[in-house]
């Protein structure tokens, strides 16, 4: 074995060029699909992110049929000892309670319909990231009557300023038309125009002033730094009966979904990249054999093994991969460290991108587990692609092969 | 004289069949994956901007200047400052309509909701906005009908049938409210994007709910293919003199949209570059291979007094006809597919379509027959070729025949 280690060695070292040109085409190759890979990794992950950190949260609870009848009667059942539970969880952190109904907003400058939630500040800021995403003004610490906080599509849309009057109609309990007019205290951006164009927040004592109830539709839950929501979820489930708890994953599945995608996407990148290169693979091989018709027929003469030759064979295409898949996953994982720290600044594409909840800058990241699954991905390739060409060197007549140029 | 230096060049080619087989089909996978992810996106993009903003934006858009800044009735202009007769006319267009655009809070009594009202023309919007294949229950409008149609989300959520009615209350033309009750006519399925949040009213019923008669709020120039665009806004901004009047085009008004879309082609062509990188090198691995088996030969052909310019164009006809083979069946390869999946688009299901309804698209994949896909692949492929041709050009020219035919 080390002596075929060594002849397939010297056979790659003989032909310098066309080695250097395969492994090059490796690491390119294996380079330049780990940044795009990086680049879809980070754009997807960040978005995830911050919709999460900004928009829902790790847990939600609901009545378990909030979904299909939204109605402003269909609150959280048992809603004492809902709260009592999860104060004592100790794998929660901060829960915020919600109240939620569908409004239409009124301004002189147009109308919208919007989700409006009454809170109670310090909790939801605490959930929420969305207290460090204001432009203007503060997250509803306000001394006035009837404040608001609007996101910043609205305000575009609606042409609102702080201090701006907005009217907000909904129904109450009774179905009976509640309209109020509210004073913007605060605007904010989470860099997603449908939650930014359609969400409302103000205190929870307005809503209970305007209701005359206490009416809890949601409840959002930040789980603490060693939990993980599923987990979380999973076990308040049990304890909490009759009503849904969903972490956020099973909650918005279509956001969870971006995940999985990105897993596919980055499978058939590396597929589509590794089929690609063991063309190139076959291809140096099959010349290299058929460059060496006459020796390989000398071997087979002299005794040498079929199988011996086989290997020698592969091992040479192994020694590719070896080579090359490294040194493309190095400079891979090092541009991953430069513009995961640096971040790549795409606002050329600024508007179109965070219209869709994405950052201008991305931080490219890629899984470690890719760099592995990539290098043995590659390296079963050469040995698939070594196949074909020794077969093809064993089925060489030696007597013709050595008289052959 | 020529004739013999491609006879020349073919001989080679098939002088050593596996090498050119292997260099073909290396050329034929790239070349079919490229043309199969880059077909696939531009047909999306091509279906879903066309979805979006054919019936709801318009290729082209006209409204008065201020509802630009404001989208509210008291910027809505008459039909007589659009010189309708004249755009009718431009080359290209495939029809104008006219929309009465605003909001109401819609309600069964019970359950209310802000919700977009879009005042159509049924006589020519149900086959434009093709509300005669989206119709799910209930009939279509007609143009004088007082009546509403609604879309299948909006249905499950007042949970409402054709028959039931609607109250809907908005701010009407003026300042006026608007307030009066409907009967649901149908029900049809947009599922995705703002249309799917949208109640559908007749033009006219619109005008007198909002008290706005003869007023519109913009008029939408669709055209008969999206490539015309540049043209007919240059047409449309000739015919349209009024200066009150702004005239903006799909990308204008939904900037981000555009955005999004070539952020994405250009993940697809980053994906393409790579393909032909490692096509580029498996083609220079052939080269190389190729002057070093006949080194020899071009010594011999040098020595006997065959001029270099003749050899290299003999050697780069022969790689050009290999490309070309190449390219000429991956193509071919690649068409039947591309055309299948064009005729009939491939329905996606469960949770892969529910994420793309969530990003405003429809959950339908199909793949474009775009000829300039075809062709400007072909091209790169071309060009990539004759690039790593100049290796073997270089060597011949620096070829010493005494060393080259010692070496053997």
């Amino acid at each position: 074995m080390k002596t075929l280690l060594k002849i397939a060695w010297r056979n790659c070292v003989r032909n310098g060029l066309r080695t250097i040109i395969v492994i090059s085409a490796i690491a390119l190759g294996v380079w330049s699909s780990i940044f795009l890979m990086g680049f879809t990794g980070g754009f997807v992950l960040q978005r995830i992110d911050k919709m999460v950190a900004l928009q829902i949260g790790d847990i939600q609870i609901h009545s378990p049929s909030f979904d299909y009848d939204s109605d402003i009667s269909n609150t959280i059942n048992n809603q004492k000892q809902v709260n009592n539970l999860l104060k004592n969880s100790p794998s929660i952190e901060v829960f915020s309670e919600r109240f939620r109904t569908e409004a239409y907003a009124v301004t002189a400058h147009g109308q919208s319909g919007v989700k409006l939630l009454g809170v109670y500040p310090e909790k939801e800021k605490q959930v929420l990231g969305l207290s460090e995403r204001m432009l203007d003004g503060t997250f509803l610490e306000s001394n006035l009557s009837y404040p608001i906080i609007v996101g910043s599509k609205l305000a575009k849309d609606l042409h609102l300023k702080l201090n701006a009057k907005i009217q907000l109609n909904f129904t109450n309990i009774n179905a009976n038309q509640i309209s109020k007019n509210f004073k913007v205290c605060g605007i904010f951006k989470a860099g997603d125009d449908a939650f930014d164009g359609y969400t409302v927040f103000t205190p929870m004592r307005v809503i209970e002033k305007l209701t005359n109830q206490h009416l809890i539709h949601e409840i959002i839950i930040k789980v603490s730094e060693t939990n993980t929501p599923e987990n979380v979820a999973i076990e308040l489930n049990k304890i909490i009966k009759d009503n849904l708890v969903e972490d956020w994953k099973t909650r918005f599945p279509e956001v969870a979904y971006g995940l999985q995608m990105m897993d596919s996407t980055m499978y058939i990148l590396m597929s589509i990249i590794v089929f690609a290169l063991l063309f190139g693979i076959i291809n140096t091989l099959m010349m290299s054999i058929l460059e060496r018709k006459r020796e390989i027929g000398v071997l087979l003469a002299i005794g040498m093994s079929k199988s011996n030759i086989r290997r020698m064979i592969v091992l040479e295409s192994i020694i590719y991969g070896i080579i090359g898949a490294p040194i493309g996953i190095l400079l891979g994982f090092l541009t991953m460290q430069y513009f995961g720290a640096f971040g790549l600044d795409l606002s050329a594409f600024g508007e179109g991108m965070e219209a869709f909840g994405y950052d201008p800058i991305i931080y490219l990241s890629v899984a470690p587990k890719y760099y592995l699954i990539y290098a043995i991905y590659i390296i079963s390739a050469t040995i698939v692609g070594g196949l074909y060409p020794s077969r093809l060197a064993t089925r060489l007549n030696p007597i013709e092969a050595i008289r052959s140029i | 004289m020529n004739w013999m230096l491609i006879t020349l060049a073919w001989r080679n080619i098939w002088r050593n069949k596996r090498r050119a087989v292997i260099t073909i089909s290396s050329i034929i996978a790239s070349l079919f994956f490229v043309l199969l992810l880059r077909q696939m996106q531009l047909w999306t993009y091509d279906f879903n901007t066309k979805n979006t903003i054919s019936g709801y934006v318009g290729y082209i858009q006209i409204t008065d200047s201020t509802f630009v800044d404001e989208e509210i009735l008291d910027n809505s202009i008459t039909a007589q400052q659009i010189p309708l007769a004249e755009i009718h006319k431009i080359k290209g267009v495939s029809g104008v309509f006219p929309r009465l655009q605003s909001g109401a809070l819609v309600s069964t009594g019970i359950k209310s909701k802000f919700s977009g009202v879009i005042g159509i023309q049924p006589s020519i919007d149900n086959k434009a906005l093709k509300l005669t294949k989206k119709i799910s229950s209930g009939n279509l409008l007609n143009n004088n009908d007082a009546a509403v149609l609604i879309t299948d989300k909006m249905a499950k959520y007042y949970q409402v049938k054709p028959g039931d009615s609607l109250v809907l209350i908005g701010q009407g033309y003026q300042g006026v409210t608007a307030a009066a009750i409907y009967p649901v006519k149908g029900i049809v399925n947009f599922p995705a994007g703002d249309m799917a949040n949208m109640v559908y009213m007749p033009l006219k019923e619109a005008q007198l709910f909002y008290g706005a008669p003869e007023r519109y709020t913009s008029f939408l120039i669709n055209l008969d293919q999206s490539s015309d665009l540049q043209n007919v806004l240059t047409e449309v901004k000739k015919v349209v003199t009024n200066n009150t009047l702004t005239i903006r085009t799909w990308e204008d008004v939904l900037p981000g949209l555009k955005q999004g879309l070539e952020l994405d082609s250009n993940s697809g062509k980053l994906i393409a570059a790579i393909l032909y990188m490692i096509v580029g090198f498996g083609i220079f691995g052939t080269i190389v291979m190729l002057y070093n088996e006949r080194a020899f030969e071009f010594g011999v052909l040098s020595a006997v007094g065959m001029s270099r310019r003749k050899i290299i164009i003999s050697t780069i006809i022969e790689l050009q006809f290999l490309t070309f083979i190449g390219v000429i069946l991956g193509n071919i390869a690649a068409f039947p597919i591309l055309y299948y999946y064009h005729k009939n688009p491939y329905q996606l299901t469960g949770e892969t379509a529910q994420g793309m309804i969530d990003q405003g698209f429809e959950p339908l994949i199909g793949t474009g027959i775009y000829a300039n896909v075809f062709i400007n692949n072909s091209i790169i492929v071309l060009i990539i070729s004759a690039v790593v041709s100049m290796y073997i050009v270089m060597k011949i020219f620096q070829l010493n025949p005494l060393t080259a035919m010692k070496q053997h």
